[in-house]
């Protein structure tokens, strides 16, 4: 349950996951275990989270960063991160997290359209990403650095533990409204600038209760979520859910490595396990003789998220683990798990479960005008919410016209094809756009066009997602070039090359074609949808198979 | 194969890996992923790259000692008879 502020003073997200346990018998219950890069375990109880989120939240106070203000970080998972997400709820100004892997211009995009006025970040990150950036963002005004060495001399940036020191522990949280602006969160469109989704204090409920619901979590749980603190689930829940519920989650600060993630579980008897899909086929590629070599068997709950996970995938759980990965399924705008295959229920393996208690789903097809809800099982349609639950975004930053179109008749419109069988279950069929769905990411193909054209060779480009057994889906662009260049391997190195530059590796085509001339409509937009259609070699005369236009 | 020409199988792989990678600015101690653009799916196109110029198979419990030039290196010292 969650307590609300002292003297019925409103809801506020970071004193239901931090300040109210310090409290109660929770106040030395170890809050994050952090196993950083060097070897280190450091620990936080709560009362500690609470002090260096108390500082944090005064050290944006001194610097005049108040309610509204976005706070943005550029990060690992480093305690700093979480000190300033919380910090800055706190402070009633607003969180946004961004992917450390992405490459310079997806970070200029983000902080320029969420008006950025703090930016927490690494030294080695501000050097690489940041700093050939400050002349075009005027309106970021403070960027703390996390220097692992030590002082910073980097002109025009903070130290951040410089400040946080003199800053004084303690704070009182400003009353907040429920419906104060609490987060942003970045996603891609399939066209257009990438959407700033906003989320408020409110969401802290479905926050907790999906947290209880989907991912079967209680105060005496090891719990450890793996996705990064760049993308929304690692701030629901790699930050807040658990912390609401009162238990001690574990931050892995180094990318995937299989046997160091089995001997995790096994030295911090991780309880409850939240991953994704790309990291369990990764796994099973390794075999499960690899796992027996640990003892896992604290295990008691496993779930997946990012992309639906396949069958043998989910059953691969139990035979190396002894349980099964319990698939689940939500996105950026949901804030939270809406549909799951839960704890108490029976697993249909490869679907995305059932609604959570309180959600109300169904498929729908668009009509002109409205909608229509699709009452037969088995029937392919969009997937749609009914609309005011309380994790639901509030809209897109500065684009009410693109908020509004994702609602019809009270229903908030997925963009995800599925279908439901006759036993409730949801099972997902596709996207109805050109999004790409790659290692968890979504990825909006225009945004990866836009760099590739600023190439001088460049005159035309289409990206797609090419079906990969890992990553679920790769990205993948088809170029046309301008006259006078050679379509070599060269060039193909130095485009893919420009295009990591930019984007960053997780964006950035992994692959690139030549082509004559692309596919067009005849208002001369490029179809994505055909050059998908040849990649896979399906009839180009029917691309019914692959999605349908909504 | 000698160490000169380890390292630059090592180098040629990351670089077809992992496009616009500067393999000259490589610190070898450091793991790639610290100091370069590639994530989990570039490091396993990386590995199989290698598997391919060395004509070795890499099992897969192993990759993890892959991360680092230096870490490929004694790898590769070990598993793969170098020519003085």
């Amino acid at each position: 349950m969650l307590a609300g502020l002292p003297a019925n003073s409103g809801l506020n997200i970071a004193y239901e996951a931090v300040d109210r346990h310090t409290l109660g018998s929770g106040a030395d219950q170890v809050a994050l275990r952090f196993l950083r890069k060097s070897g280190q375990i450091q620990e936080y109880t709560y009362t500690r989270l609470q002090e260096l989120t108390n500082r944090f939240a005064n050290l944006l106070k001194g610097l005049g960063v108040g309610k509204g203000d976005r706070v943005f970080t550029l990060a690992g998972r480093m305690p700093e991160l979480y000190i300033t997400a919380l910090g800055t709820l706190k402070n009633l100004g607003v969180y946004c997290p961004l992917f450390s892997a992405f490459g310079p211009e997806p970070i200029r995009v983000r902080l320029s359209i969420g008006e950025a006025r703090v930016l927490v970040t690494t030294k080695a990150l501000y050097l690489r990403k940041v700093a050939q950036l400050r002349s075009s963002l005027p309106k970021l005004e403070h960027v703390l650095i996390v220097d692992e060495a030590g002082r910073s001399e980097i002109p025009d940036t903070l130290n951040f533990h410089d400040l946080l020191s003199k800053a004084p522990g303690r704070f009182a949280i400003p009353p907040t409204d429920p419906e104060d602006w609490a987060l942003l969160h970045f996603t891609s469109g399939t066209t257009g600038q990438p959407k700033a989704a906003v989320h408020v204090h409110a969401a802290v409920l479905a926050h907790q209760v999906t947290g209880k619901y989907a991912l079967d979590l209680y105060p005496e749980d090891i719990f450890w979520c793996t996705a990064d603190p760049g993308w929304v689930t690692g701030t629901s829940y790699g930050i807040i859910s658990p912390l609401t519920l009162g238990l001690t989650l574990i931050v892995d600060e180094e990318a995937f490595d299989a046997t160091r993630w089995y001997r995790i579980i096994q030295d911090q008897r991780v309880s409850v396990w939240y991953t994704a899909p790309t990291a369990v086929r990764m796994m099973m590629k390794m075999g499960s003789e690899a796992v027996k070599t640990f003892d896992t068997g604290s295990l008691r709950f496993m779930a997946s998220v990012g992309e639906p996970l396949n069958p043998e995938a989910v059953l691969w759980g139990k035979e190396a683990f002894g349980l099964p990965f319990h698939d689940n399924w939500w996105q950026t705008e949901t804030g939270g798990i809406m549909i799951a295959n839960y704890a108490a229920m029976d697993i249909k393996p490869g679907s995305m479960g059932r609604p959570l208690p309180g959600i109300e789903a169904a498929i729908v097809k668009r009509k002109k005008p409205g909608i229509e809800l699709v009452d037969n099982p088995d029937i392919t349609g969009e997937l749609a919410l009914k609309a005011g639950w309380p994790s639901m975004f509030r809209g897109y930053l500065g684009e009410d016209e693109r908020y509004r179109a994702c609602f019809q008749d009270g229903w908030y419109l997925t963009g995800d094809l599925a279908r439901q069988d006759s036993d409730g279950y949801f099972w997902f069929v596709g996207r109805v756009d050109d999004m790409i769905k790659s290692a968890g990411h979504l990825i909006g193909p225009f945004e990866v066009e836009s760099a590739l054209m600023e190439h001088p060779a460049v005159a035309e480009v289409g990206v797609i997602g090419k079906p990969d057994p890992i990553a679920k889906e790769l990205v993948k662009a088809f170029i046309v070039l301008k006259p006078g260049n050679r379509p070599d391997n060269a060039l193909q190195r130095d485009l893919l090359g420009f295009g990591r530059k930019r984007l960053g590796a997780a964006i950035a085509p992994k692959e690139l074609e030549f082509r004559r001339s692309l596919p067009k409509t005849r208002s001369g937009k490029i179809m994505r949808r055909l050059l998908k259609a040849q990649e896979l070699a399906l009839p180009e005369g029917d691309t019914s198979t692959l999605e349908e236009t909504p | 194969m000698n160490k000169e020409e380890l390292v630059r199988s090592i180098l040629t792989a990351l670089a077809e890996a992992a496009p616009g990678t500067d393999a000259d600015t490589i610190d070898p101690a450091i793991s790639f992923r610290d100091q370069i653009e590639i994530d989990s799916i570039d490091f396993l196109n990386f590995v199989l790259l290698l598997e391919k110029k060395l004509n070795l198979k890499v099992p897969e419990i192993d990759y993890p000692k892959l991360s680092s030039l230096d870490g490929c290196i004694s790898f590769f010292e070990t598993h793969h008879k170098l020519a003085d």
